[in-house]
């Protein structure tokens, strides 16, 4: 009961900042911001969504691939956020400033 | 806990037909591309709701990933080629999309009402798989190389012609971009990409791994196990962690071949034992099956990433080799 409590407590958290991280891709101003809030909120999202989901697992197997998959998505999306501000650096976008 | 389910299927199917159209009507093809790839990752969505993971993982590695990444590929090429400006969108008025996309949702959700109240579809191979025991717990893979092993023999002899009619449309002499510039030759040079790949290695080959040896008893197999080893082999060749193997090679056309090959030395197998080719004799059918499995993902794998890459060019024959 606790377990399932806190587990849709994770999983209702980890969309919240799935829907901050797309709201924040949809309205900032320049590319480097948007991925700043693609990478930090929706990483942030997917380690809460799979927590919870790993409180629901039934076997520890499936508790160590979510994880797994966790952490690829992680060193995926860091690098790729390297590589599309790198692009952008060299094709000339200069950072937003107020 | 059923209106849940229905909501959250009416929004995909109204998504991916949305996807669907805009990959179809967008002018701008970078979009379209975008839009293509949404459409898969939906599809596969779609089929995992339908209780098909095997389609679903299908979908996902090869209708939205490496589908995607050969037409990304190809628009780069495109551009590179010619600097073409992309077409820019023509703008229309919102409440022509509003309009559309709402008409979209109706159609969608009546649709999806016509489904509900059709009648089940004739149940085809499912209760003869069902009812043999056979020595795949996975009634895909049964079906795939028990039953149908003709089809999935046809399948592999199509991949690998269409990697050989890749290389021929190249002529020789005139490299493909991919090939001969791989990333991290370019400004893109940096360690965290190679970092990545190095690490993405180990990984791909034991997830290869691990969907071929589940392929036997649940969702997975060699299209799969395939499509995630030739994954980390692109990333290894576009990002030069290792040399492309030249195609003159005997090890890369082996490499390309083996599932054919394979294939066929099973069948020949089953003629010599029980009189009809592809007919698995049963002393020896899972281990017999499941070796078939391990060398058709090295040959997809192998035929995926040749497919994507590219040919790397070929300097011309030594005139004293010409000359035999």
């Amino acid at each position: 009961m606790i377990l399932d409590a806190l587990s849709v407590g994770l999983l209702l958290a980890g969309c919240f900042f799935f829907l901050a991280g797309t709201v924040g891709l949809l309205r900032f101003p320049d590319v480097y911001c948007r991925l700043h809030a693609l990478t930090k909120a929706d990483n942030l999202g997917l380690q809460l969504v799979v927590l919870g989901l790993v409180l629901r697992s039934d076997n520890p197997f499936t508790a160590g691939k979510l994880i797994l998959i966790w952490g690829l998505a992680l060193a995926a999306s860091a690098t790729i956020a390297h590589l599309v501000a790198n692009l952008a650096q060299r094709e000339g976008h200069s950072p937003w400033t107020r | 806990m059923d209106a849940i389910s229905l909501v959250v299927d009416v929004l995909l199917v109204g998504m991916t037909v949305l996807a669907a159209l805009a990959a179809v009507a967008s002018r701008d093809v970078f979009r379209a591309v975008a839009f293509f790839i949404v459409f898969g990752a939906l599809m596969a969505l779609i089929w995992l709701r339908l209780s098909a993971p095997d389609v679903a993982l299908a979908e996902a590695a090869v209708g939205a990933g490496l589908t995607g990444v050969l037409m990304l590929e190809t628009l780069g090429r495109i551009r590179r080629a010619s600097d073409v400006e992309p077409v820019r969108e023509r703008p229309r008025h919102p409440a022509f999309a509003a309009a559309g996309a709402l008409a979209l949702v109706g159609a969608s959700a009546a649709a999806a009402a016509v489904a509900m109240v059709l009648e089940r579809a004739p149940e085809g191979l499912a209760p003869l798989v069902a009812g043999t025991p056979g020595p795949m717990e996975n009634p895909v893979t049964a079906v795939l190389l028990d039953f149908r092993g003709y089809d999935t023999l046809l399948e592999i002899a199509v991949l690998l012609l269409a990697v050989i009619a890749t290389m021929a449309l190249y002529p020789r002499g005139r490299p493909s971009p991919a090939a001969t510039t791989p990333l991290t030759r370019g400004p893109e040079r940096g360690m965290l990409l190679g970092w990545f790949v190095r690490m993405l290695l180990p990984v791909g080959i034991l997830v290869a791994g691990y969907l071929w040896w589940q392929g036997a008893d649940a969702p997975g197999g060699a299209f799969q196990g395939g499509t995630v080893l030739a994954a980390v082999l692109i990333l290894m060749l576009v990002t030069a962690v290792v040399e492309l193997p030249s195609p003159r090679w005997l090890v890369t056309r082996l490499a390309l071949a083996v599932g054919l090959l394979a294939f066929l030395a099973v069948a020949a197998i089953g003629l010599w034992a029980s009189g009809a080719p592809l007919d698995h004799p049963s002393f020896a059918a899972k281990p017999l099956i499941l070796a078939l499995e391990a060398v058709l993902t090295l040959a997809i794998a192998a035929c995926l990433a040749a497919l994507v890459v590219g040919v790397p060019h070929v300097p011309p024959r030594r005139p004293s080799r010409d000359g035999a």
